[in-house]
C-alpha cells in the first residue's frame, strides 16, 4: 500500500497525460480527463502526506532491488509536504486553466503537457538517486519548454528560447557532476552518497558539491544566474506562468536543500556562507529588479528571484529554526506567487493588458478582486497576520539567534521593498483612474471562474496565517528530520548500513 | 477576559454586514455601526473598577509558542484607559461619519476600514504578546494606508498614502527585528513578564542596538522628528480618519509602546538623550510650523506633531513626575485633537473650505459648532481650567525639577504652549467672528446632530475632566502611573490651582506671548514667506531622494544585468561556475594529485590527437559544414575511446547519435543564416579565455575525483547479479531495463513529450505570428 502511494503522484498523471493525449480532440472527455486526473493527484498526495506525517519516512526501490543498487524513491516530511502543495498548485491551475486557456493551447496538448509536468515535479522530489532526479529534471523542463512555446509567437519563442538553453545549461553542469561524483563516490543514491561522502576528504566533497551548486541554482533562479526567469515567465498564458511561478523553481530550491543537508555536509562552515552571501545578493538584486519594471507579471517574475533568497537564506544558516523557517517559506511563497499570476491573468482578461499603464480602475470597479489581490500581495510583502509574516519572523529570529545582523537587516529592507513593488502594482492596476486602454478589448470572459482558484488560494494563505502554529510544528519537524541523516539513511539503506 | 468575546463578536458581525446598514439606512448607518466600539467601551467600563483597583486580566492561547509568538491579551489601567478612549472616541467618529459621508462613493470601505482600524488599535494596547502587537501596529499600518488613499482620485493622496506606509511600515520592520532581540534577550516576549526583567535587559551587550530599534519603530509611527513628515501629507484621508488618526489611534501606538517600555528599557543614557532630544525638537518645530500653515486640517496636524513631541520628550525624562504629567497631557490631547478635527470636517462641510483665509463669520449660521469650537480651543490653548491646563502645569514642574534639564525645556514648553494659544484663537476667532467670508457657492448651515454631538460630549469631558481633576487623578491617574512604572502605592494629588508657582507664572508667561503670536500672525506669515525656501531641505526631501535613488539604482542594476542578450546569460552562467568552483578549489590544503603522464601507446595518442584536433578546427572553422565535421570528429573520437575500453554498445550509440545529428546539422544547414563570427576580436579574445579556463578547471576537477576515490563502485554489484538475479547477460542493457528501468522511463517520457512539441512548433512555423514586442530586456 505504501508502495503505491509512494508511486502514484507520478504514475497518475502519466496516466493521465497518456489519456488526454489520446483524446485531445474531444473537448469535453479530455477536460473531465484532466480534472479528474488533477483531483486524483492531490487525493494520491494528500494519503502520501497523511501516512508519512503519522508513520515516518517511506522508501521503495524500483523492481525490488535493494539500495543502492536499483532506484529509490523515498518520501520524508520534506518531501511529503513538496508534492501535496504542489498538487494543490496544479488542481487549482487546472481549474483556472478551464476558464482561462484558448481552444488552440487546448487543442495543441496543453493538458497533457501539463500533466507530464507536475509529473516530473512530483517526482524530483520523491525520488532518492541523483540521476533519477536527473532524469525528472529534463521531463520538467522538456514539458515546460514547449507549454512556454505553445502559442507560438515570437514574442513568446524569445522568451522559451532564453529559458531552455539557459536551463539546458544547468543540466550540462549537473550531468558533469553526476559523471564526476559518480567517478568518486561510486554511487548516486542519495542516502548511500551521504554515508560515503562522510568518510572521504572534505575538501574534494565541497569542490564537486559546487558543480551541483551552479546546476541547481540555475534552476533556483539564484544571483547571479537567474536571467533566464524574468526573461521567459511573463510570456505564457496565466495558468502557465502561475504553475511555473509557484512551482519550478522550488524544484531547485528542493535539490539545494535536499543536497546541501543530505549530502553535501562536509564543509558546513565553507560552503553554507556561500549560500548565505548569495542569498542576500539573491534577495536584494530580485527585488531591486522587481521594482524597476512596470509590467504586472515581471515584478512577480523578479520577485520570485527575490523570494528564493530567503529560502536559501535559510539553508544557509543550517540551523533547525533557519530550516523550519526555509521550508515554511516554500509552502507559503509556492500558494501565494501563484495566486498572484492567477490574478494578472484575471486583470489581463478584464483589461486585455499585463502592463500597468494600460491599467487601472480595479479598485473602483472591482471590489473582490481587488481584496482577493490584497491578501496574497501583503502576504507576500510579509504583513502580519499573514502567512508571509511568519515565515519572514522565522527566518529574522533564526538570523538574530545565530548573530547574522547584516543578513538581517538585508532581509527587512528587502521585505519593505517588496512592500512597495506590491504598492507599485496596487497603485497601477488598482487605484489609478487614468490610463491608455487596450483599443477594443473586449473581456472574453471566464473571469468569474477563474476567480475560483483565487479565492481557494487566499483562503490558504490566510488560513496558514491563523494555524501557524501547527504550520510552524510541521515545518520544524521536517526541519529536524532532514537534519537528522541518519534516519533518513536507515529508511533507504536499512538498519545495516 | 471572557467579557470581552460577546462585544468582539458584535462588532466584527456588525463590521462584515455594514454594506447591508449602509444600503438600507444610508447616513444613518453609522449609528448602528457604532453600537460596536460602544458595547466594547461598556464592558471596558465595567471591567474598570476591578482593574483600576489592582486587579488585571489577562487571557493568552498558543500561537507558534516555540518561538515565543503567543495570543495573549493584557488589561491593566493602562490599557484599559487606553482602549477606552480609544472606544469612546472611534463611536463618536463613526457617528459623525454618517453625517460627513452623505453622497460618497466608497462610505461602505470607509466604514469597514475604520472599524478595522479601530479594532487594531484596540489590539495594540491590549496585548501581552509583542509579536501580537506588532501585528495589530503593522494593520494600524495598512489601515491607515488604504484610509488615507481611499480618495484614489487625487494622486496626491495616493502619494501621501504610500508615504506614511514607507516610514511607518519601514520602522515597523525595523522594530521587529528590536522585538526578536528583546525576546532573545529577556527569554520571553510577554509585556507582563518584560516588565520585571528591565535590570536584565538594561544591562545586556544589545541593550543597545535593541533599543534603537524600537526608537526607530516608535518615532516613525508617532511622527517625531526627522519622520514627522507623513504626518501632514496624511491628511489627504476623509476628515473622520485624520481626526482618528490624530487623537486616538497611530501616531498614539508610537508613544503607547514607549509608555510601556519604560521600565523594560527606559531609564538609562541613551534612552533620555534620544526620546529628549527628539521629542523637544519635535515639539518645537511642530509648534513652530502649527503657527504658519492656513489650511485648519494642517495648522492642526502640526499642532498634533508637536503634542506627540511634548509626550516623547516627557517619557524620555523619565522621572515619575514626567511621566505623569506625559500621560496626562496624552489624554486631554485626544479628547481635543479628535474633536478638532472634527469641527473642522463641520467647518469645511458648512462653509465649503478648510482655508483660514477665506472664511469668517460663520459664528451666527453655525451656532453650535461655534460653541463646541470654542470648548475644543478651550482645551488646545491650554486654558484653566481644562485637563490640558492640568497637563501643561504638570510638564513645566516636571520640567523645572529636573537638572538635567531644567535650563532647556522650560523655555521650550513656554514657546509650545504661547504658539498653541496663538492657534487656538485663530482657529477659534477667524472662522467665526468677523464679516461673513466662506467659499463661492458654498450653502453655509449648521452640521447635523450626528456630528455635533461627538466633538461637543469630547470636549465637554476635556473640561470636566480638568475640574474634577481631584477625583480623576486618584482614580484613573494613580493606577495607571502605577501599571506604566510597575510600581505600587503611590498616591496622587491634583489641584486645578496650585497657587502662585513658578511654573503658574510660566504658563501665564505663554499666554502672553501667545496673545502676542496671534495679533502678530500677519508679520509672522509675511516674514515666513521670505524663507519658505529653507523649508524644502526637511527631511521630506531626503525621502524623496531615498526613493528616486532607490528606483535609480534599481533600474541601472537591472538594466545592467537583464540586459535581453542570450549571450550575456550564457557567459554571465559560465562565469559563475568558474567562480564558484575555483573558489573552491583554490583554497589552501585542496588536495591536487600531482598529473601523471598515463599514455603509453601510439594509439592512445592518435585518439587524443582526433578529439583535441576536432576541437580546434571547430573553433578555426570558417564555413558551417567544416564546423560540424570538425564537431562529428569529436564525437567519433570519443566513441574510439568507449571500443578501448571495451565497451562495444555505448561506442555504437554513440557513433550512431554522432552521425544522426551530423546528417540533421547538414540538412538544416540550408535555413540558416549565412556563418559570420559575431562580437569584436576583444569579445571573442574574451570568450576564449573564459571557455580554456573553465574547461581546464574541469579537468583539473576531473582528475582530482578519478585520482582520489572515495570508496568502491557499485557497478561490480551490477556485474556480479546481472545474469544470477536479473536472467541477463548484456549488463548494460540490464542496467538500462532492470536496475535503472526507472530512468528509462523517464528517458522515454522525454522522447515522447518532445515529439509533442516537435508537433506544435511545425504547426506554428506553417503560420508564423508576428509580434512586435520584444520580451525581455
Amino acid at each position: 500500500m505504501t508502495k503505491a502511494l509512494l508511486f502514484s503522484p507520478v504514475l497518475i498523471p502519466y496516466f493521465t497525460a497518456t489519456l488526454c493525449f489520446v483524446c485531445h480532440k474531444m473537448k469535453r472527455t479530455q477536460r473531465v480527463l484532466v480534472v479528474s486526473g488533477a483531483l486524483l493527484h492531490l487525493a494520491a498526495a494528500i494519503a502520501l502526506f497523511v501516512q508519512v506525517r503519522g508513520h515516518g519516512i517511506i522508501a521503495h526501490t524500483a523492481g525490488d532491488w535493494s539500495a543502492p543498487f536499483g532506484i529509490t524513491l523515498v518520501a520524508d516530511l520534506l518531501s511529503a509536504i513538496m508534492v501535496l502543495v504542489s498538487s494543490i498548485i496544479f488542481s487549482a491551475t487546472v481549474v483556472y486553466a478551464l476558464f482561462s486557456i484558448g481552444e488552440e493551447e487546448e487543442h495543441f496538448f496543453y493538458y497533457p503537457l501539463m500533466h507530464t509536468l507536475i509529473l516530473g515535479i512530483s517526482w524530483a522530489f520523491l525520488t532518492g538517486d541523483l540521476f533519477n532526479m536527473y532524469v525528472s529534471f529534463e521531463v520538467m523542463l522538456i514539458s515546460s519548454f514547449i507549454l512556454l512555446g505553445l502559442r507560438g509567437g515570437r514574442f513568446q519563442m524569445e522568451g522559451s528560447m532564453k529559458y531552455f538553453l539557459v536551463n539546458l545549461l544547468s543540466s550540462i553542469f549537473f550531468l558533469t557532476g553526476l559523471g564526476i561524483l559518480y567517478g568518486y563516490a561510486g554511487t548516486l543514491n542519495m542516502a548511500d552518497l551521504s554515508v560515503k561522502l562522510a568518510t572521504a576528504d572534505p575538501r574534494v566533497v565541497t569542490l564537486i558539491s559546487m558543480i551541483f551548486f551552479v546546476a541547481f541554482g540555475i534552476k533556483s533562479a539564484l544571483f547571479p544566474v537567474f536571467s533566464w526567469l524574468p526573461a521567459a515567465y511573463h510570456t505564457p498564458p496565466a495558468a502557465t506562468s502561475a504553475i511555473f511561478a509557484g512551482l519550478l523553481t522550488k524544484v531547485g530550491v528542493y535539490a539545494l536543500i535536499r543536497s546541501y543537508t543530505l549530502i553535501f555536509v562536509a564543509e558546513v562552515e565553507f560552503t553554507h556562507q556561500i549560500i548565505v552571501v548569495i542569498a542576500c545578493l539573491t534577495m536584494l538584486t530580485g527585488v531591486l529588479g522587481a521594482y524597476s519594471q512596470s509590467d504586472f507579471r515581471r515584478i512577480l517574475s523578479f520577485h520570485i528571484i527575490s523570494q528564493i533568497g530567503y529560502m536559501i537564506w535559510g539553508l544557509g544558516m543550517f540551523t533547525q529554526l533557519a530550516l523550519a523557517g526555509s521550508i515554511f517559506y516554500l509552502f507559503h511563497h509556492i500558494i501565494v506567487k501563484s495566486n498572484l499570476f492567477f490574478i494578472s491573468g484575471i486583470v489581463q482578461n478584464l483589461h486585455g493588458s499585463y502592463k500597468l499603464d494600460r491599467l487601472g480602475y480595479l479598485f473602483r470597479n472591482k471590489l473582490v478582486l481587488s481584496m482577493l489581490f490584497f491578501i496574497p500581495a501583503f502576504s507576500l510583502a510579509g504583513f502580519p497576520p499573514l502567512s508571509g509574516f511568519f515565515a519572514k519572523f522565522l527566518l529574522v529570529k533564526a538570523g538574530v539567534d545565530s548573530g547574522a545582523y547584516w543578513a538581517v537587516i538585508i532581509a527587512l529592507f528587502v521585505g519593505l521593498m517588496t512592500a512597495l513593488s506590491m504598492t507599485k502594482i496596487w497603485g497601477g492596476a488598482f487605484l489609478k483612474l487614468r490610463n491608455h486602454p487596450v483599443e477594443g478589448h473586449e473581456p472574453p470572459g471566464g473571469a468569474k471562474g477563474m476567480m475560483v482558484s483565487v479565492a481557494i488560494l487566499a483562503t490558504i494563505t490566510v488560513l496558514i496565517g491563523i494555524f501557524s502554529g501547527p504550520m510552524f510544528s510541521l515545518a520544524y519537524d521536517a526541519a529536524t528530520q532532514i537534519l537528522d541523516r541518519s534516519v533518513y539513511i536507515t529508511a533507504v539503506l536499512g538498519g545495516g548500513a | 477576559m471572557t467579557d470581552f468575546l460577546l462585544p468582539t463578536i458584535v462588532f466584527t458581525v456588525l463590521t462584515a454586514f455594514a454594506p447591508f446598514f449602509v444600503a438600507r439606512l444610508k447616513d444613518r448607518a453609522g449609528w448602528i455601526l457604532a453600537i460596536g466600539p460602544a458595547l466594547f467601551l461598556a464592558v471596558l467600563l465595567k471591567s474598570a473598577p476591578g482593574v483600576l483597583s489592582g486587579g488585571k486580566l489577562t487571557s493568552s492561547v498558543s500561537w507558534i509558542s516555540e518561538v515565543g509568538i503567543n495570543f495573549s491579551f493584557y488589561v491593566d489601567s493602562f490599557g484599559l484607559t487606553f482602549a477606552s478612549l480609544v472606544c469612546l472616541i472611534g463611536a463618536f467618529i463613526i457617528i459623525y461619519s454618517g453625517g460627513y459621508n452623505s453622497h460618497y462613493h466608497y462610505t461602505t470601505r470607509f466604514y469597514v476600514l475604520m472599524l478595522a482600524f479601530m479594532a487594531s488599535m484596540v489590539g495594540v494596547v491590549l496585548s501581552d504578546n509583542l509579536i501580537l502587537l506588532f501585528v495589530f501596529w503593522e494593520l494600524t499600518s495598512i489601515t491607515s494606508y488604504l484610509l488615507i488613499g481611499i480618495n484614489h482620485e487625487e494622486e496626491a493622496n495616493v502619494k501621501a498614502a504610500l508615504q506614511a506606509l514607507v516610514v511607518t511600515a519601514g520602522g515597523g520592520l525595523v522594530m521587529l527585528m528590536g522585538i526578536v532581540m528583546l525576546g532573545n534577550i529577556a527569554g520571553t516576549l510577554e509585556l507582563s513578564e518584560l516588565i520585571a526583567r528591565g535590570e536584565v535587559i538594561r544591562q545586556h551587550p544589545l541593550y543597545f542596538w535593541t533599543v534603537i530599534c524600537f526608537f526607530v519603530g516608535c518615532l516613525t509611527k508617532s511622527a517625531q522628528f526627522p519622520f514627522h513628515f507623513w504626518l501632514p501629507n496624511a491628511m489627504a484621508a476623509p476628515t473622520p480618519a485624520s481626526a482618528f488618526i490624530h487623537s486616538a489611534t497611530m501616531v498614539k501606538a508610537g508613544v503607547f509602546l514607549l509608555f510601556r517600555l519604560t521600565p523594560v528599557l527606559g531609564g538609562t543614557e541613551i534612552w533620555f538623550r534620544v526620546l529628549t532630544s527628539a521629542g523637544a525638537i519635535t515639539m518645537v518645530l511642530g509648534a513652530l510650523f502649527s503657527l504658519l500653515r492656513h489650511d485648519m486640517k494642517q495648522v492642526l496636524a502640526y499642532t498634533t506633531i508637536s503634542a506627540l513631541g511634548t509626550i516623547t520628550m516627557l517619557i524620555g525624562v523619565g522621572t515619575e513626575a514626567s511621566i505623569v504629567a506625559a500621560f496626562v497631557f496624552m489624554v486631554a490631547h485626544a479628547f481635543y485633537k479628535g474633536s478638532l478635527f472634527l469641527i473642522t470636517g463641520m467647518v469645511d462641510h458648512g462653509a465649503g473650505t478648510r482655508d483660514l483665509r477665506q472664511m469668517g463669520g460663520l459664528r451666527k449660521l453655525m451656532p453650535i459648532t461655534c460653541t463646541v469650537a470654542f470648548l475644543g480651543v478651550l482645551s488646545l490653548g491650554g486654558m484653566m481650567p481644562t485637563l490640558s491646563f492640568l497637563s501643561k502645569e504638570l510638564m513645566l514642574e516636571a520640567a523645572l525639577h529636573n537638572h538635567a534639564v531644567e535650563k532647556i525645556l522650560p523655555p521650550a514648553i513656554v514657546f509650545t504652549g504661547a504658539a498653541f494659544l496663538a492657534v487656538a484663537i485663530r482657529l477659534f476667532v477667524v472662522p467665526f467672528f468677523g464679516p461673513l467670508k466662506h467659499a463661492e457657492g458654498a450653502h453655509v448651515h449648521e452640521a447635523p446632530l450626528s456630528m455635533w454631538i461627538g466633538p461637543g460630549i469630547l470636549t465637554a469631558l476635556g473640561v470636566f475632566l480638568g475640574i474634577t481633576c481631584a477625583g480623576f487623578g486618584k482614580e484613573v491617574i494613580t493606577p495607571v502611573y502605577n501599571d506604566i512604572l510597575h510600581g505600587h502605592g503611590h498616591e496622587l494629588h491634583f489641584h486645578v490651582w496650585h497657587g502662585v508657582t513658578k511654573s503658574f507664572l510660566l504658563s501665564l508667561t505663554a499666554y502672553a506671548v501667545g496673545v502676542a503670536l496671534f495679533f502678530m500672525r500677519r508679520r509672522i506669515f509675511a516674514a515666513f514667506e521670505k524663507v519658505e525656501g529653507i523649508t524644502k531641505f526637511g527631511p521630506e526631501k531626503g525621502y524623496d531622494l531615498f526613493m528616486g535613488s532607490i528606483y535609480k539604482v534599481a533600474s541601472f542594476q537591472t538594466r545592467i544585468i537583464q540586459t535581453g542578450y542570450l549571450r550575456h546569460y550564457m557567459m554571465v552562467t559560465v562565469l559563475f561556475a568558474l567562480l564558484m568552483i575555483g573558489f573552491a578549489m583554490l583554497r589552501e590544503h585542496t588536495p591536487i594529485p600531482a598529473f601523471e603522464w598515463e599514455m603509453s601507446y601510439l594509439h592512445e595518442y592518435g585518439i587524443a590527437l582526433m578529439i583535441v584536433g576536432g576541437c580546434v578546427l571547430a573553433i578555426l572553422a570558417n564555413r558551417k559544414l567544416m564546423a560540424i565535421v570538425a564537431l562529428t570528429m569529436v564525437g567519433f573520437g570519443v566513441g574510439v575511446v568507449y571500443v578501448y575500453f571495451s565497451a562495444p554498445d555505448l561506442a555504437m550509440t554513440q557513433v550512431l547519435v554522432e552521425t544522426l545529428a551530423t546528417v540533421m546539422f547538414a540538412l538544416v544547414l540550408a535555413f540558416m543564416p549565412p556563418f559570420r563570427p559575431l562580437g569584436t576580436k576583444r569579445q571573442r579574445a574574451l570568450n576564449l579565455t573564459v571557455a580554456a579556463a573553465f574547461g581546464t578547471l574541469m579537468s583539473v576537477l576531473t582528475w582530482i575525483s578519478f585520482k582520489l576515490q572515495a570508496s568502491e563502485s557499485i557497478s561490480s554489484f551490477f556485474a556480479e547479479t546481472s545474469y544470477l538475479k536479473a536472467h541477463g547477460k548484456n549488463v548494460v542493457n540490464v542496467i538500462l531495463v532492470d536496475y535503472r528501468g526507472w530512468d528509462t522511463f523517464g528517458e522515454i517520457l522525454v522522447i515522447s513529450i518532445a515529439s509533442i512539441g516537435v508537433v506544435t512548433l511545425l504547426a506554428h512555423s506553417v503560420r508564423t505570428k508576428k509580434g512586435a514586442e520584444v520580451a525581455d530586456g
